[in-house]
């Protein structure tokens, strides 16, 4: 037994803070370390449609979590965040050393330490950053009639980030490079939200045929001119036709080429089923305990939870929310197993960096000018009860969120956002609506009777008579609970007498139609609002600035960024951000974080735990807050090795 | 009568089959040419910059004018591009190529299986007639074609792998059609699960159709000729009750092509049945249309096939 073996430790010493009636621990509890034993393979169980489908760490089209943890284990991004349970720059998993930023935070110097080299022998050098670079550009060109807010193809993309704001790359010598960027940067921000980005790539793939010599496609030595960026597109187009012929994926000359602890040993896209071996020439770091470590595909919950009770097949897995038994310590890190599995298994839940919400549309021609009044914002989070959400709903796996960074860890954490700057009060509500020019009716529908913008008034676009009624489509097919929570929720906001018709819809519906931006869909009117069940990890934007987020050029809605589905766009928002990308130090977060949090640019909600289940004398350690996986610091006990 | 009327039957047949596979084909593909920009912005994470769906809009050839397309579309499906899945990142041609053969394996031996157990305990029946057997045989029938296979499996499954670990609680992972085979600890419950309800429906048609077979004339004449009960029930009882359950198994084939949603579902087995659930949710309208087709051409062959074996095991039907 895995509490016997005192393989999970409850964290007696964590900070706590405050919600309502809640407390919340802030501090994940640590696992007790086994003593290590050598070999043996270990099974690991992906979500269901959570199967990678790419291999190539370069596609706008491709670029989910499932890809990222099967890239990573053979292609070591440039930084690793995740650092045991905290979400900080961890540079022993990193290919990079720390970068050394000029007095004047406008150039950064990245080397390459000499033990890094690749699976055929070469160095992970500079010309491998460069390679990168040269892709991304590809990846994300602006045309000359480039909205301004132009993505191209790279999922990441922020307006005027990177590589935008990036003036020129200099191989230094070979295992070195310098970055001169075209303003000066908050060194935090630039390596964790920049630098984060990249992957070194080998000059193997830089090539145009399988047959071409190493570094013959002319992509990595320089960043390319207008005069050899042909040669650059035929590269970046050469990989992704690759890259999408999955029955090559292990025996590529291409792919095999890795500098991460692992290599592919099987790859089955049909079933989800991967496997890898440890890489024998992996430099970065110790050779993995494990002899083999597999991803195993499943087509649902249900299936996973059978196999998982089963206990033959899984090593690490996870319990549906809804097999959960009840959390009787009220701890959101720990609670006895369900008994299905508590012969077998111990229950390691942990939580992602990331926060939930709900997005309102702001510019929906019938919602959106209520939406647009910070009071009525202001009314709606008042409205909401998450410490009850937490107890009724997740059973204590779950955290609140106060604002766009997340409390646990509480390592970004303002000292502001510690307590909730909206606790669950709808006599506050109630007077909010009532001193800005409302009728309230609780149990009905309370309308405006004040048109205009001055004080006291319902704000501008709101005509009196107008309902304070709205559409939330919200993610049917997850958790049982998620039509009792969304029930609740829209009795909460009655209470204020704000109406909310809850429609439930599949994710694929919500994701796909709700989402268009007004820019898309002239009238902006198929999206009021939505609950798409998800929220936002911050991977590989590590420091929650915002950028990506919320940020926008001036007060032009159009312009949003690529995740902004609220379309809020604040120029004090935006200045806000500017300083923590551009200043040093932890205020300058703290002053963004502070102000979206009163701000209510979405409608924020609990963040629910991973649900992890870990077999029996087998040590995972403290799990990535980013959904990463090294499984090369994961291991059997000595003396319960499986044989291979 | 003869050779020669049941070729030309078999003509008329198959030509309706290619005009009806063809109307399907022109259906999907207006549908798609007329959804098909909406449908794939759909595919893309929210926000995506336009941009981007552009790109992917002019490589699928919506920026063409639509006869083009229309013309483009149907071409590529005769060349066997049935279109690109950006949710598996493969041609759509190639994710089902993959599952079909594990589908087919899955869904024939468990057809094969049903086949092998019903005919004999539809005779059975019959022989025992209104005996305890034969109450037992029918109530066991009504039990396991009354109940959902999802139900059914849950149940084998939480028996003979979680409770005795006999089997596996998944179908087999492996690609290998022979691998999958013999995995018996993996396949064994998934063929259990189809097979037990497929018994149960075949077995009662069986019953059924041997019991009319031996109120027939022409088993009373045999009869009265003197020919013993077993000859009787073998030979001419057993071979013309056969007749509907070929087009029983005729009508199985878009099934058996289609997939078992809920049984792979259940046993973590990917096949067709999966891959148009995912397609469907994703949404992913390259492999929707792609599985839609295979099934409707499933639909079309399994009736022809049907139609011309009965045709041929029945000479006195002849349609014109």
């Amino acid at each position: 037994m895995a509490l016997a073996l005192g393989a999970l430790l409850l964290g007696a010493c964590g900070s706590t803070s405050s919600s309502g009636s809640s407390t919340t621990t802030t501090v994940a509890p640590t696992t007790a370390a086994l003593t290590p034993g050598q070999g043996g393979v270990a099974t690991w169980a992906e979500p269901p449609s959570g199967i990678p489908t790419f291999i190539f760490p370069m596609n706008a089209a491709y670029f989910g979590t499932p890809e990222f943890q099967m890239q990573q284990m053979m292609y070591r991004p440039l930084y690793w965040f995740g650092t045991g349970s905290q979400p900080t720059l961890n540079l022993s998993l990193s290919v990079g050393e720390n970068p050394v930023y000029n007095s004047t935070d406008t150039a950064v110097t990245i080397t390459i330490p000499s033990k890094w080299v690749w699976s055929n022998g070469e160095p992970v050098n500079a010309g491998d950053i460069l390679l990168w670079m040269n892709m991304l550009r590809i990846e994300a060109p602006p045309p000359p009639n480039a909205k301004d807010n132009y993505g191209g193809a790279w999922g990441d993309f922020a307006p005027g980030y990177f590589p935008l704001n990036v003036k020129s790359i200099v191989a230094d010598n070979s295992s070195s490079v310098t970055f001169n960027l075209t303003s000066a940067v908050n060194p935090y921000w630039f390596t964790y939200n920049e630098l984060s980005q990249i992957t070194p790539l080998p000059a193997s793939w830089d090539v145009t045929s399988l047959t071409g010599a190493a570094g013959s496609g002319g992509c990595s030595m320089t960043l390319y001119t207008t005069a050899t960026q042909a040669q650059c597109i035929n590269v970046f187009n050469f990989l992704t036709a690759q890259a999408k012929i999955q029955t090559t994926y292990v025996t590529s000359p291409l792919w095999s080429v890795v500098d991460g602890p692992w290599t592919l040993k099987s790859f089955d896209g049909v079933s989800g089923n991967i496997d890898f071996v440890p890489n024998l020439k992996y430099g970065g770091g110790p050779q993995p305990y494990l002899a083999g470590f597999d991803m195993l595909g499943f087509t649902t919950d249900t299936a996973e939870y059978d196999v998982l009770k089963a206990g033959n097949t899984i090593d690490v897995g996870y319990i549906p929310p809804s097999d959960l038994p009840a959390n009787v310590s009220g701890s959101a890190f720990g609670g006895p197993n369900a008994p299905a599995l508590a012969d077998k298994y111990s229950f390691q839940p942990f939580y992602l960096y990331g926060y939930n919400y709900w997005v309102p549309n702001f510019y929906n021609p019938t919602v959106g000018p209520i939406f647009r009044q910070l009071y009525a914002r202001e009314a709606i989070q008042d409205l909401s009860n998450q410490a009850l959400w937490i107890k009724a709903f997740f059973d204590g796996y779950a955290v609140p969120t106060y604002g766009p960074v997340p409390i646990v860890p509480s390592t970004w954490e303002s000292p502001a956002e510690a307590t909730d700057p909206f606790p669950y009060n709808p006599a506050t509500a109630v007077s909010l609506l009532k001193n800005n020019g409302w009728t309230v009716n609780p149990g009905g529908i309370s309308v405006c009777a004040k048109a205009g913008t001055a004080p006291g008034d319902c704000g501008a676009d709101i005509a009196v008579g107008q309902k304070f009624e709205f559409t939330v489509d919200w993610a049917t097919g997850a958790a049982s609970f998620q039509a009792q929570e969304q029930n609740l929720a829209a009795a909460e906001q009655a209470g204020a007498g704000i109406k909310i018709n809850l429609v439930g819809e599949l994710f694929s519906t919500i994701i796909g139609t709700d989402y268009y931006p007004c820019e898309e869909d002239a009238s902006c009117a198929k999206f009021v609002a939505a609950d798409w069940g998800g929220g936002w990890v911050y991977d590989p934007d590590f420091l929650p600035t915002g950028e990506p987020l919320f940020g926008c050029t001036g007060t032009n809605p159009d312009t949003a960024a690529s995740a902004d589905s609220s379309s809020y766009c604040s120029a004090e928002n935006n200045n806000l951000i500017k300083l923590s990308t551009t200043s040093a130090g932890k205020q300058s977060l703290f002053n963004y974080e502070n102000y979206l949090a009163k701000q209510v640019p979405v409608f924020y909600q609990p963040e629910t735990a991973q649900l992890t289940e870990v077999i029996d004398h087998f040590y995972v350690g403290p799990q990535n807050v980013f959904d990463d996986l090294n499984p090369e610091s994961w291991y059997w006990e000595k003396g319960f090795v499986p044989a291979s | 009568m003869g050779v020669v009327p049941t070729i030309g039957y078999v003509v008329r047949r198959f030509i309706q089959a290619i005009i009806v596979v063809l109307g399907v084909v022109l259906i999907t593909q207006i549908f798609w040419l007329l959804l098909g920009p909406t449908a794939l912005r759909e595919s893309f994470p929210p926000r995506t910059p336009p941009s981007t769906i552009h790109h992917f809009f002019v490589l699928m050839g919506f920026n063409l004018p639509f006869p083009f397309q229309f013309v483009k579309e149907v071409g590529n499906l005769f060349t066997g591009n049935f279109g690109y899945s950006l949710s598996l990142n493969q041609s759509v041609f190639s994710a089902i190529s993959v599952r079909l053969p594990r589908t087919v394996l899955l869904l024939g031996t468990s057809t094969v299986l049903a086949l092998l157990i019903a005919i004999p305990l539809g005779v059975l029946q019959v022989v025992r007639r209104n005996k305890p057997i034969d109450y037992a045989l029918t109530g066991a029938s009504f039990f396991f074609y009354g109940m959902p296979t999802f139900f059914l499996g849950v149940v084998l499954v939480q028996i003979f792998a979680v409770h005795w670990h006999l089997f596996s609680a998944e179908g087999p992972q492996v690609t290998n059609l022979w691998s999958i085979f013999t995995d018996w600890r993996g396949f064994t419950l998934p063929v259990l699960t189809l097979a037990a309800v497929t018994i149960a429906s075949f077995s009662r048609y069986m019953r059924s159709s041997m019991m009319e077979q031996m109120t027939e004339d022409y088993i009373r004449t045999a009869r009265a000729k003197g020919m013993r009960n077993r000859r009787v029930l073998y030979l001419h009882g057993l071979r013309n009750a056969l007749i509907p359950i070929v087009t029983l198994l005729g009508l199985s084939l878009p099934g058996i092509v289609g997939g078992a949603l809920v049984t792979e579902s259940v046993f973590n087995f990917p096949g067709m049945g999966l891959l148009f659930l995912h397609a469907a949710e994703a949404p992913d309208y390259p492999l929707l249309i792609g599985t839609s087709l295979l099934a409707t051409i499933a639909t079309v062959v399994g009736s022809l096939l049907a139609d011309i074996a009965y045709a041929v095991l029945d000479p006195r039907i002849r349609y014109s």
